[in-house]
């Protein structure tokens, strides 16, 4: 979060602290940003995203009449 | 309307920092008189639920016994696929009954999607809190009994 306190530091700050400032964040969050996807790395993607007919199957599973558990003795 | 619990983001992968967060759900899964408590993946991009193979094995399923086949897609379309309806409880909402696409894969989370856990269940994701919200789909009756 970030304070009132900072804040009012930077602002005092000249014009070339400032765009110092600014340029040191703006590489430090390209850095995090290039981190978040390795390459060569291999990301799995194990969602099923488009399988309407193994939905529709599932559907006709679950409103089947539920079949007998316990079998009569 | 029922309230909806609160949940934080877990890490699946702490090499990534936050971008390793992810929404898992403790559930309990129950299938004869088999249960497994799990984290389930929610996954918004997936149209079934998905359950690894051992996980119907703990639950004591047959694979044999199953006699639905399902196709998945992407990464999982390698692996068969059968269709296994189990008991599931998240947190101290009432059991809903689950349909699985239970897959022979081995290395993929429990994955909680369309068909038909957002069916049962809504969902609220508040990702910039590092949390989301659950709670059971409004039926008729919890409407007018203000549950």
């Amino acid at each position: 979060m970030i304070s009132a306190e900072l804040l009012t530091t930077l602002r005092t700050l000249s014009r070339g602290e400032k765009l110092h400032i600014l340029q040191v964040l703006v590489s430090e969050l390209a850095q995090e940003e290039a981190q978040l996807l390795r390459p060569g790395g291999i990301y799995p993607i194990w969602s099923p995203y488009d399988a309407y007919e193994a939905a529709d199957t599932l559907l006709t599973m679950l409103n089947a009449p539920k079949p007998e558990t316990h079998a009569q003795r | 309307m029922l309230n909806a619990e609160r949940y934080s983001f877990t890490s699946a992968n702490p090499a990534f920092g936050e971008a390793g967060l992810q929404a898992y759900l403790p559930i309990v899964l129950t299938h004869q008189d088999r249960l497994a408590t799990i984290p389930g993946l929610l996954d918004t991009g997936a149209m079934v639920n998905v359950l690894p193979y051992q996980v119907g094995i703990e639950l004591g399923a047959i694979w044999e016994h199953q006699t639905t086949t399902l196709r998945l897609t992407g990464n999982l379309a390698q692996f068969e696929a059968r269709g296994l309806l189990v008991s599931a409880a998240v947190g101290q909402f009432a059991p809903v009954r689950l349909a699985f696409a239970w897959t022979r894969a081995t290395n993929v989370p429990v994955l909680l999607s369309h068909v038909n856990f957002f069916m049962e269940f809504d969902v609220c994701f508040y990702r910039s809190q590092l949390a989301f919200e659950v709670r059971p789909r409004e039926t008729s009756s919890s409407a007018r009994s203000g549950k």
